[in-house]
């Protein structure tokens, strides 16, 4: 009986975009957020890709100096520039931190 | 390279050139074998070589006299091995290989460019007409380069100026030489060692490898006869430098710093449970929020209460209008009931006593108009509309200079209503006059104290008025004393006048968008021009203070001044006065009224204290009162032609009836407060035996005429069939014709009031 509980809780298994931190202003935060879906689907297999197309997207659009870390299990201290913040995870399995700092 | 063998192979040459003119030379096995053991071996010709013994390698092939006597030839050929042949380039107009033309068989050994000149070059001769001294031996130096035959020349040209004739034997002999050599297709080297400097050795010596030939040709010469007197040139190294250094600018270095971004840090773990547990977490949550949305839904399908109270709102502002129809109805009906008494009397109360009185009359005060916020303002002008004879319009301004009042109002009153105005039109200056129009009932012009016209149209809201004056190119310079609407123009345009105190009468006519003005008048005085600040001559204007218009005659219009003085004008002559008054009051005058009934008879009251009463053609006044105190306004009654009202300074109304009594007034009744305040202005009701009085607190007082005061002529058995009008006028007539005749008779004298 319990592993059949537990099949039923694992069954619903989320992928869509969970915002955990942001503090971001609300159009950046869309962006970004979008940005990041787009690069896990796209590289579903290669986290540094995703980190890279991550990075060089944010640069290009909110001037430079963005880090990103794309991944299953990490941890991470970070100083960042504030309004530039985005900590999410996606496709239910992976966290990505982004954040701006000059 | 010894500096010895191209000597001697250079003497040699020049002694048997033609032998060495062929191209093939010959070397034997042993020479060359020679010349592997120096450079010197090179040369080629073993003769000289011959009695010095060679150091031989013991490995050295042993060979025998036979073969060592065999020729071998070499062959020196045109054709320059190194030059590649054959030499193409990719096309890409032509998308395939194309042959190159040959590069051509020239080898620059070498290139001095030198500082002397051709002689007969064009700047040699430039240089030499420029004075260059001829005694100086001139030396030509060019190597010339003939490529297709790979000939190297080098001509020398050496000349002396003692001796140019030999020099130029021997250059012609030697050039004929190199002309036969180029024509054998040789290289040839042609050296003259003549008495130049070693460097010319040096070059010949280089260019042993092609032995060219080297050719001295001498030239006579002759262009130095024609230069007689050169003129001299200056010298180009006779020269100084100046420079200058200015002071550098100092340098100074500055920096800022600024703050860095705001920074923040943040730190987190990443773990697969974490995030399925905070997935869960926020599903949960939106579940949630899902679950509410549902309840909250069927909530919001139920707003028809606030629709239900916007509806009734609406219905509100459009029954705001009828709201304030049945206000006023309302408040007309309120006003009926305080005012009962006071409206009983207006229409119905005579005075019982007035019987008994023979020739006297009083004054019973009705409403009082009143509005709060002109409590301070003086009334400067009232006028009854044509339409409503209970309606009249009051203007609020300032009668004297010291007055602290800066703005006006017009207020509409009507009798129905007497606690608050119909209309209330605030006005930034002093109103001072104001007219309803006799045609156009809705109609009020209003002029004000800074020379302002405006017509207001009383049926829409007071806020902006229909036509108004142009503060820049058409007001008045000063304040407006009279407004009074004319005649339409031809064109059917509504006009007014209007008089002012700065000595103009304007004429306006309400065009489509705006008002047009004509000044008909300027009341300039008839006195010398005074000498002004400047120097100027400057012509008095008087001042016009108020302005009647002729009842049947509306060219010829009155026109009081400052100066007491009445000018009778027509608007057809702008410059001319058809009559002065002159002196006809001492002070200024303050009202002109024609008669209602006799056009030609005038009266006019003035601060001098006094009414006069005038004929037309007359400069004399017909009658004269003097009540003792300046009297602001004067109005003939509408229902009698005797009988004229005015109001004076001491609060009183006195009304004067000529066909009862010509030397007093037949009342003569306070009406506010003699210390208080003063009447200003007066006026007759068109239909009811009332008139208004304004004073200088900015109230209105109404008053009824009791019996004694509106006595109507009787006509008597004869004149049954005359009307009223023409009884009223006959009344009148008779009384000027005690008046006026006969001519010679001096009119009375002022009798003093007794009050």
């Amino acid at each position: 009986m319990t592993e059949v509980k537990k099949d039923d809780v694992v069954k619903i298994l989320h992928t869509y975009p969970l915002c955990r931190k942001c503090d971001m202003s609300d159009e950046m935060k869309q962006e970004a957020m979008e940005l990041c879906v787009t690069a896990a689907e796209k590289y579903a297999d290669n986290y540094e890709s995703v980190s890279r197309m991550i990075k060089e997207t944010m640069d290009k659009k909110f001037g430079a100096s963005w880090h990103t870390v794309v991944g299953e299990g990490y941890g991470f201290e970070i100083t960042y520039q504030l309004k530039h913040l985005l900590y999410m995870y996606c496709a239910g399995n992976l966290a990505i931190c982004i954040w701006k700092s000059a | 390279m010894p500096p010895s063998a191209p000597k001697k192979q250079s003497s040699k040459l020049s002694d048997n050139s033609k032998d060495i003119s062929l191209t093939k030379t010959k070397t034997s096995r042993q020479d060359l074998m020679v010349g592997n053991l120096g450079p010197a071996g090179a040369a080629g010709d073993t003769d000289w070589y011959r009695p010095k013994t060679f150091l031989k390698p013991e490995d050295q092939l042993q060979l025998s006299e036979a073969d060592l006597q065999e020729e071998i030839a070499r062959v020196l050929m045109v054709h320059n091995t190194r030059i590649p042949d054959s030499l193409v380039e990719w096309s890409w107009k032509w998308r395939e290989f194309v042959r190159l033309p040959d590069p051509p068989h020239l080898v620059t050994l070498l290139n001095i460019s030198g500082t002397m000149l051709l002689k007969e070059s064009e700047e040699a001769r430039v240089q030499m007409a420029g004075g260059v001294i001829s005694e100086f031996p001139i030396c030509f130096f060019f190597a010339e380069m003939k490529a297709p035959n790979s000939i190297y020349t080098l001509h020398i040209v050496a000349e002396a100026d003692d001796d140019p004739h030999a020099d130029k034997e021997k250059g012609d002999g030697l050039t004929d030489e190199l002309d036969e050599q180029e024509d054998e297709d040789d290289d040839t080297l042609i050296g003259d060692e003549d008495d130049d400097d070693a460097r010319e050795a040096d070059v010949s010596a280089d260019k042993k490898k092609t032995d060219g030939p080297t050719e001295a040709e001498g030239e006579l010469d002759e262009d130095e006869a024609e230069v007689a007197r050169p003129k001299k040139v200056p010298n180009q190294f006779n020269f100084c430098e100046r420079a200058a250094l200015t002071y550098d600018n100092p340098m100074r270095d500055v920096t800022t710093q600024t703050v860095p971004p705001p920074t923040a840090s943040f730190n987190g773990h990443v773990f697969q449970w974490i995030i399925f547990d905070e997935y869960q977490e926020d599903f949960l949550q939106q579940q949630k929020e899902k679950e509410k949305e549902r309840k909250v839904a069927p909530m919001t399908t139920q707003p028809k209460k606030e629709d239900a109270k916007r509806k009734v709102q609406s219905e509100a502002m459009a029954g705001t209008f009828r709201m304030l129809q049945a206000a006023k109805t309302l408040e007309r009906m309120v006003n009926q009931n305080i005012f009962d008494d006071i409206s009983q009397d207006y229409r119905y109360w005579n005075d019982p006593s007035d019987e008994f009185k023979d020739g006297e009359g009083s004054l019973l005060p009705l409403w009082r108009f009143s509005y709060e916020k002109t409590k301070k303002h003086d009334v400067t002008d009232m006028c009854f509309n044509s339409r409503y004879y209970d309606f009249f319009a009051v203007s609020f301004g300032s009668m004297s200079f010291e007055s602290t009042v800066a703005s006006g109002t017009v207020c509409l009153f009507s009798l129905k209503n007497p606690s608050y105005p119909e209309w209330i039109c605030p006005i930034e200056s002093p109103v001072m006059c104001l007219d309803f129009s006799m045609q156009h009932p809705h109609l009020l012009v209003i002029g004000t104290m800074d020379g302002t016209v405006a017509v207001y149209n009383v049926m829409l809201p007071p806020t902006a008025p229909q036509y108004k004056s142009n503060d820049v190119v058409q007001k008045h310079g000063g304040i407006v004393w009279e407004v009074r609407w004319a005649p339409d123009t031809e064109e059917g345009n509504l006009a007014f006048y209007s008089v002012s105190i700065d000595g103009k009468i304007n004429h306006w006519v309400l065009n489509q968008n705006d008002l047009g003005v004509t000044t008909v008048m300027t009341l300039y005085l008839d006195r010398d021009p005074i000498p002004g600040p400047d120097g100027t001559m400057i012509t008095l204007k008087g001042c016009g203070t108020c302005i009647a218009f002729h009842p049947t005659d509306k060219n010829i219009f009155l026109v009081g001044t400052e100066e007491g003085t009445i000018y009778k004008c027509n608007t057809a002559y702008s410059s001319v006065y058809m009559k002065t008054y002159k002196e006809a009051h001492n002070m200024p005058v303050y009202r002109i009224v024609f008669n209602k009934y006799n056009s030609s008879i005038f009266a006019s009251c003035s601060g001098d204290w006094r009414i006069k009463i005038w004929e037309d053609d007359r400069l004399e006044p017909l009658f004269m009162f003097d009540l003792g105190v300046p009297i602001g306004d004067v109005q003939w009654a509408p229902y009698s032609s005797t009988v004229l009202a005015c109001v004076s300074n001491d609060g009183k109304v006195t009304v004067f009836d000529l066909n009862v009594n010509k030397y007093r007034p037949i009342c003569s009744q306070a009406i506010v407060s003699k210390k208080r305040s003063k009447l200003t202005r007066l006026a007759f009701n068109q239909v009811l035996p009332f008139l208004v009085v304004g004073d200088d607190k900015g109230v209105v007082n109404t008053l009824k005429l009791s019996p004694n005061l509106r006595v109507r002529v009787k006509p008597t058995k004869k004149q049954l069939h005359l009307s009223q009008a023409e009884l009223e006028s006959l009344k009148l007539e008779r009384l000027l014709s005690f008046v006026r005749e006969p001519p010679v008779l001096t009119p009375p004298k002022d009798v003093a009031v007794t009050h």
